[in-house]
């Protein structure tokens, strides 16, 4: 089997609309399984998708999204996990591109375009993410690929340790991150999924989303090998000043969190990678790298072509 | 009766035979005060042979696709709906009056995060080798980031607290119930009870799915990341009571330097070293005591399977490498 989809839901009425989006694919059959984890407590409301063959429901007993998934992707048979959440839903056609991709490239982390869209449906921005490869520098300083337009080798997934259940928000981002640390990243040309931007009834606790965030990048950079696997990522001046704003911002919330010698540890990272910056440090690009706080890339591009088209 | 239910028993199966003597080993308890529900994760890829189990309304399967043990139980837990959580083995089983020791302990200390008991060692022609318990409570976190043994097969946690701890670690394979045991004594309290609870076979015929090559590691792996935790020198200082646990604390330090060294991780060896020395420092009265001495040298903690059946162990070990 291909592909393995995990939708864990809350019980929201746009369920079946995610089920169904898969369901209707044009791969054959065989090839993929849906795997619904109800995570809301209450039996899911009767829908013809629940009669498919394809179709499986876990009930879990109202956990966090990352437990649900995980819970999700231990059951599944697909080569690829596809992680889809219940309010979202992919275009037709999806799987055939990416069904295409898997069979021309290695990589472990297989992804196309995102069109985010707001809570009536109106189309916001169109994600093209132009990541290739090696691209961990990029996720560590922001990137974002969504996981609804992603299929995601399911033994990297359980050889990384699957998502962090202790991140309730930002686990997307740090499982993102953990596998590019170890594994390339393709890219298909096509529109793959379409994302709801701030969902009703949204669990995420965005209140404590920042700190988790910093704590879970913390812990990849004291991982083995991250500073190696970044200086081969950062190829551009752009991207040599980023990775050493990544270290001096994280130099300073240790000294802020009275976590002295891992300052001093990240301190000399920057020194490191200052250093086998070489040329780049004369350039423009990578002063303003340094200097200024992170966009994300993807974003900016997206907004300034939503403003074209409305222009 | 209350219909709440409190004890969700879970038991990853590889598909070993002896899976029936586990699951009926808790559906024959004689306990009336509450439900308990037994989750079986099926790991093995194939279905399960049909037994008389499958018709018990308390039993529920789920199948899972041959992943690491630790993401079984975790998804074992995620279904579960029990305030309490306990884990068994297929190989495993509980003793008559379990439920009922762990209803009354429940009842005690209803703020305790981990509740366990006595175990039974026994062999292939169930002769107890051996019965082990290390009747701690409280706040135990010296004791067992020292090596003392709370097994897990004679243990409960406490729901809220196995989610709010994390589950377990994926990344330790084998030694993934003893990684949790410690993050638990970091983030809560322990009771006990001297009743034996559980059962573990160790004879000539036992066989083990799991790489223990990979277990001196993920150990030190999992101590160095608790002993990263913000407060935790603190806690280990609240909850040393004796020269014994001073000097198991030593060793602990001591060997994460070492491991660090290894790791290349130079600050933070640094900081282990630190703390060595105030651990050094704050335990000084108890210097002259042999007890001191003995808990720094010692490889394993006393009252664990490794220290109470070393020569066994050890011999087991050579049959089952020359395997």
């Amino acid at each position: 089997m291909l592909c393995s989809a995990i939708i864990p839901t809350v019980g929201r009425s746009t369920l079946s609309r995610a089920v169904e989006s898969v369901l209707q694919q044009n791969i054959p059959d065989e090839n993929f399984e849906i795997l619904v984890i109800n995570d809301s407590g209450n039996p899911l409301p009767e829908s013809d998708w629940q009669k498919s063959e394809r179709v499986q429901i876990i009930n879990t007993h109202r956990r966090e999204r990352s437990v649900a998934r995980n819970t999700g992707a231990a059951s599944a048979k697909g080569k690829y996990l596809h992680f889809l959440d219940d309010d979202d839903w992919i275009l037709p056609g999806a799987y055939q591109h990416l069904m295409d991709l898997s069979q021309s490239s290695s990589a472990k982390w297989l992804y196309g375009m995102t069109q985010l869209v707001d809570r009536q449906d109106h189309p916001l921005i169109k994600l093209k993410h132009d990541l290739h490869g090696n691209c961990f520098v990029q996720t560590m300083a922001g990137e974002w690929i969504p996981l609804q337009s992603s299929w995601i080798d399911r033994k990297t997934f359980m050889r990384i340790g699957g998502f962090n259940p202790l991140l309730a928000g930002p686990e997307d981002i740090d499982l993102l991150r953990r596998i590019h640390l170890e594994e390339e990243v393709a890219e298909t040309q096509n529109l793959i999924a379409q994302v709801i931007m701030g969902g009703e009834g949204s669990r995420t606790d965005y209140v404590e989303h920042p700190q988790a965030s910093r704590w879970a990048r913390e812990t990849i950079l004291d991982a083995p090998g991250t500073r190696v696997r970044m200086d081969m990522s950062a190829v551009s001046p752009l991207w040599r000043g980023r990775m050493l704003r990544i270290y001096l911002t994280s130099a300073i919330w240790n000294v802020q969190h009275r976590r002295y010698l891992t300052a001093a540890s990240r301190m000399f990272s920057s020194v490191v990678s200052l250093l086998f910056s070489g040329a780049s440090t004369f350039t423009k690009d990578f002063w303003r790298a340094v200097r200024k706080p992170y966009a994300s890339l993807t974003f900016e591009k997206g907004l300034q072509e939503a403003q074209k088209v409305k222009g | 009766m209350n219909t709440d239910i409190f004890f969700s028993y879970i038991i990853p199966t590889i598909g070993r035979k002896s899976l029936e003597v586990a699951i009926q080993s808790v559906l024959t308890q004689d306990f009336s005060h509450a439900d308990f529900e037994v989750i079986v994760v099926n790991d093995s890829g194939s279905p399960l042979p049909n037994a008389a189990w499958h018709a018990s309304p308390r039993v529920q399967i789920i199948n899972t696709n041959k992943c690491e043990r630790s993401f079984a139980r975790n998804s074992g837990a995620a279904v579960a709906k029990g305030q309490y959580l306990a884990f068994l083995d297929d190989d495993d089983w509980i003793l008559p009056g379990a439920l009922e020791a762990f209803w009354n302990l429940a009842n005690r200390y209803p703020n305790a995060a981990w509740l366990y008991g006595g175990i039974r060692i026994v062999d292939e022609h169930t002769k107890v080798l051996v019965e082990i318990n290390s009747q701690l409570s409280g706040n135990c976190f010296a004791h067992i980031m020292g090596g003392a043994w709370a097994p897990i097969q004679a243990s409960l946690i406490k729901s809220r607290a196995f989610f709010e701890i994390g589950g377990f670690s994926p990344f330790i394979c084998g030694t993934e119930d003893e990684d949790l045991c410690r993050r638990t004594s970091y983030y809560g309290e322990f009771a006990n009870t001297p009743n034996v609870v559980a059962c573990l076979f160790r004879g000539q015929t036992w066989n083990t799915s799991t790489n223990y090559l990979r277990a001196p590691d993920d150990t030190k792996y999992s101590r160095n990341l608790i002993l990263s935790q913000p407060g935790a020198f603190r806690r280990l200082r609240a909850s040393a009571s004796s020269g014994y646990v001073w000097g198991r604390i030593l060793r602990v330090y001591l060997s994460t330097i070492s491991w660090n060294l290894k790791k290349k991780r130079f600050f933070t060896a640094l900081s282990r070293l630190f703390h060595t020395l105030t651990v050094f420092s704050v335990s000084m009265k108890h210097i002259l005591s042999r007890d001191y001495w003995e808990g720094a040298s010692a490889d394993h903690a006393k009252e664990t399977l490794h220290f109470v059946m070393k020569d066994y162990e050890q011999k087991l070990n050579r049959t089952l490498k020359g395997k």
